[in-house]
């Protein structure tokens, strides 16, 4: 398991995400009302506005032109609070954090024992 | 009745943006406004921060090219604590550099400008980027994600991440590079110097191939700024601030500290971001450009060999004279990515670049400093003034697209006058307004974004009724 920390998603994360079986693409949100948020994303093509802001669908549909593969994928979106500069994140944003990471763990989880 | 169109936001560039184009009865644009819409307020915020802070502070500017924040933050910073830097230091600092370099001017050429150029200004929007690209020509398409890959693994080798890293430090760098890593990247570069070239003959070839529209598309007299080393040439990291007039001659040859001697700042109430222009000819006669059409104007030579090849051809557009046409920036910025390859070759091939001689320090805090380096899309400054404790009380950065400013805004109207047909606008009209706007690959920062935050919307609206005539938006 890999962890890759970028403030935005480019096409050559395509390179990086294809020799993986499961992805997840997590970030911050702030129009939402649940505390996180887990969907199951697939490769899809949509007109970039950015260069730098290419969707996790978007990616997954390069990587799979590019390099012929298609992994597994989620998008986990949790919510947060305050966006202003500071040290810390809010207390409300950690515990969502980790609600989402047990989640994400759990799905971990059913996928390895799937994959046995 | 008089009409209004609006681009807002400008697509695949950096940052936001809108365009406002006004149409006559006849059909006919009148004028035409690029404004930058968006304010960050970096300089102010920086006030009472630790000098040392503003290399780490400056890059959250941009996720694009946070390295040309982040060293031109810490030359600044050399110069309040007086450092010398030792050469390793300078060498693994450029090598970063040319990493940025190569990432940059890789992306915007395949992935923002290639839609166009390749697919036609007036393909269907929905497949006129980086995916159809990709299904026009997937070899190109994989070439180009390797290259932006590349930079921005030299980048992480040596400042531990892609983005925003945290390398350059006030009298040098905080780490050395190993010899693993060299080794890695210079096996790497060998198979990048050819994938750059087949982009240099592709943009030739686009030129050929398109040679009427070069030659009218954004064409206009400036001056032109960038840095040169010693013996007059392209220099990205380092070096004497050149501008030349219009004609080519010399105006001004001077040092990064003396900057304010020469550039002035006009404002204009429709845009956040300001107008450089040469002080001596003042405002606007003054205007001049930057970035790699403006670089490859001023240098008289490159230093590497195959970058000298294309650098030759490119002088011989204009007999030597200023190369005016707003298209050439694409074939400028491919020139100068081969050459940012070729001199990271030349530094990972250097003795030094592996030596642990990478600081030195003072205890000098001098009251303000600037430091300078060429930015993928030109000449950036930054200038802190700090108190004795070293604290800073006025930063003033003066960024690459703002130098651009007078000359996006001139393109855009000229372009917006020659193929704007205020009675059939289609959207390939409007694209080609866009399309202007992306020869100059502008920063305008961009930081945080939300999914699906950022459509872009045309509004045409009758100036008179301010009644929305036509509106599109692209998700």
């Amino acid at each position: 398991m890999d962890v890759i920390n970028v403030q935005e998603l480019g096409p050559e994360i395509s390179e990086d995400i294809a020799g993986y079986e499961l992805v997840f693409f997590i970030d911050a949100g702030i129009d939402q009302e649940n505390n996180y948020e887990i969907k199951e994303i697939i490769p899809l093509y949509k007109n970039p506005i950015f260069s730098h802001h290419i969707s996790p669908e978007m990616i997954l549909a390069i990587t799979k032109e590019l390099f012929g593969v298609s992994p597994a994928a989620y998008l986990v979106s949790v919510r947060g609070y305050s966006f202003d500069f500071g040290f810390e994140i809010t207390r409300e944003a950690q515990e969502n954090s980790e609600k989402a990471i047990d989640r994400i763990k759990e799905i971990c989880m059913n996928w390895l024992s799937q994959k046995r | 009745m008089t009409q209004k169109i609006t681009i807002q936001p400008v697509t695949r560039i950096e940052g936001h943006a809108k365009i406002t184009i006004y149409v006559n009865d006849d059909g006919k644009v009148d004028n035409a406004y690029f404004h930058v819409d968006q304010f960050r307020g970096f300089e102010k915020f920086s006030e009472g921060r630790p000098f040392y802070e503003m290399p780490i502070i400056t890059p959250r500017i941009c996720g694009i090219c946070p390295v040309s924040h982040h060293l031109a933050a810490a030359k600044a910073c050399d110069a309040i604590i007086s450092a010398q830097i030792p050469r390793p230091a300078k060498l693994l600092r450029e090598l970063m550099h040319m990493g940025q370099v190569i990432q940059s001017h890789s992306m915007h050429f395949f992935e923002l400008a290639g839609p166009d150029l390749i697919l036609g200004w007036d393909a269907d929007p929905k497949i006129r980027n980086v995916v159809g690209l990709i299904e026009a020509n997937p070899e190109l398409a994989i070439k180009a994600v390797k290259l932006r890959k590349f930079g921005q693994e030299v980048i992480a080798k040596l400042g531990g991440r892609r983005i925003h890293p945290n390398y350059a430090v006030p009298g040098g760098v905080n780490n050395t590079l190993s010899i693993q890593d060299r080794d890695e990247l210079l096996r790497d570069i060998d198979t990048m110097i050819p994938y750059i070239q087949e982009g240099v003959a592709l943009a030739k070839d686009w030129i050929e191939k398109n040679r009427t529209m070069v030659e009218e598309f954004g064409v206009f007299s400036t001056g032109y700024m960038g840095l040169v080393n010693e013996d007059g040439g392209l220099e990205l990291y380092d070096g004497k601030v050149k501008l030349i007039g219009k004609d080519g001659n010399l105006l001004e040859l001077f040092d990064r500290s003396e900057y304010l001697n020469y550039i002035g700042e006009h404002v204009e109430d429709w845009s956040y971001l300001k107008f450089p222009f040469y002080k001596k000819l003042g405002w606007p006669d003054g205007v001049y450009r930057v970035g790699p059409l403006a670089r490859l104007n001023v240098a008289t030579k490159i230093n590497t060999p195959l970058a000298q090849e294309e650098f030759k051809n490119f002088k011989s557009i204009n007999g030597g004279k200023p190369v005016e046409g707003s298209l050439y920036y694409h074939y400028a910025r491919l020139i100068e990515d081969l050459y940012a390859a070729e001199r990271a070759k030349e530094l990972l091939l250097d003795q030094d670049i592996l030596s642990d001689d990478i600081l030195v320090t003072t205890d000098k805090i001098l009251p303000e400093g600037v430091g300078v380096i060429e930015a993928p899309r030109g000449t950036l400054f930054h200038h802190y003034w700090v108190d004795e404790r070293g604290s800073i009380t006025r930063a003033n950065l003066i960024v690459a697209t703002g130098h651009n400013n007078w000359a996006m805004s001139k393109g855009v109207e000229e372009v917006a006058k020659r193929y704007v047909d205020g009675k059939n606008i289609t959207e390939g009209m409007l694209n080609r307004v866009e399309g202007l706007i992306r020869c100059y690959d502008p920063c305008l920062s961009c930081s945080t974004h939300a999914v699906g935050k950022m459509p872009m919307v045309i509004d045409i609206v009758s100036k008179s009724t301010g009644e929305v005539i036509k509106s599109i938006k692209r998700e």
